[in-house]
């Protein structure tokens, strides 16, 4: 491989990076690796096309992870669609598993609840709620890497988080509601 | 409990040590695939050179007039011994 000196010291310094972001975006480690092996594969085949002068490797990296990352969930959501046409002919598929090896078991129901939650936000605010509020980049950072001011990115993720708390709020009503029927 | 509280219970983690093994197997095999670019070039060229054979061979099969019959032609020269008008 050419310059694979070069490209496995990016590898060594991002992997975790690029992994955990994804975790944060499919929920299970399997399919983390997907993602991860896809977003490096591309870094190699595009890396001659990068440009330092208009962004930092890392918001390079971070944009590809999260594109990788939304095109895998869109992908996932169109073979959900054909599923119940797969199911007429026996074959099911698997639906998506919660299996972030970053939450420790006795947090799993109460966050799965909330992934689930964040799965329904609009793509912008859910990259904006991620990298806000769990890989804890500064706004500046997050603005640098979505190609958005300062002041989109904060609002992004005002609405995010007001989305959260509605739906979370009206979800914790139907599941009383269900345990008093 | 609100949703930051939550959201700061996630860990992260070490990446699994096989990815890199299974990433360098996933480049090498796109490596020695022939690109779909080039695979287009290669069948545009070879119908380009079995045109130009077609254009030759269809040249070659139309019958052309003798070399003198041209030179005739072009200089109005008669082709018969006759030099008078009988």
């Amino acid at each position: 491989m050419p310059g694979e000196f070069s490209f496995k010291a990016i590898y060594d310094e991002y992997k975790n990076l690029v992994f955990n972001l994804s975790l944060q975006y499919v929920q299970n480690a399997t399919d983390a690796q997907d993602v991860t092996q896809e977003v490096f594969v591309k870094v190699y085949q595009n890396l001659h096309k990068y440009d330092s002068a208009t962004a930092s490797l890392k918001t390079w990296i971070y944009r590809i992870t999260i594109n990788q990352n939304l095109d895998f969930l869109k992908a996932r959501r169109s073979k959900k669609r054909f599923a119940f046409i797969t199911s007429i002919f026996g074959k099911e598929e698997e639906p998506a598993h919660f299996d972030h090896p970053g939450v420790a078991m006795e947090d799993k129901d109460e966050l799965k609840q909330l992934f689930a939650l964040i799965n329904q936000l609009p793509h912008r605010q859910k990259t904006a709620l991620i990298l806000s509020r769990i890989e804890e980049r500064s706004q500046k950072e997050i603005a640098e890497i979505m190609g958005l001011s300062v002041k989109a990115v904060d609002s992004l993720v005002q609405r995010a988080l007001a989305n959260l708390s509605r739906t979370e709020g009206k979800d914790k009503f139907y599941r009383i509601n269900k345990l008093l029927l | 409990m609100n949703i930051d509280e939550k959201l700061k219970k996630i860990r992260l983690v070490e990446a699994p040590p096989f990815l890199f093994t299974r990433i360098e197997a996933q480049i090498n095999a796109a490596v020695n695939v022939i690109s779909p670019r080039w695979r287009w070039s290669a069948i545009a060229g070879f119908a380009v050179l079995v045109l130009i054979n077609i254009y030759v061979v269809a040249q070659s099969l139309r019958p052309r007039q003798a070399g003198i019959e041209t030179v005739v032609n072009a200089l109005s020269l008669s082709t018969s011994n006759n030099l008078y008008d009988e």
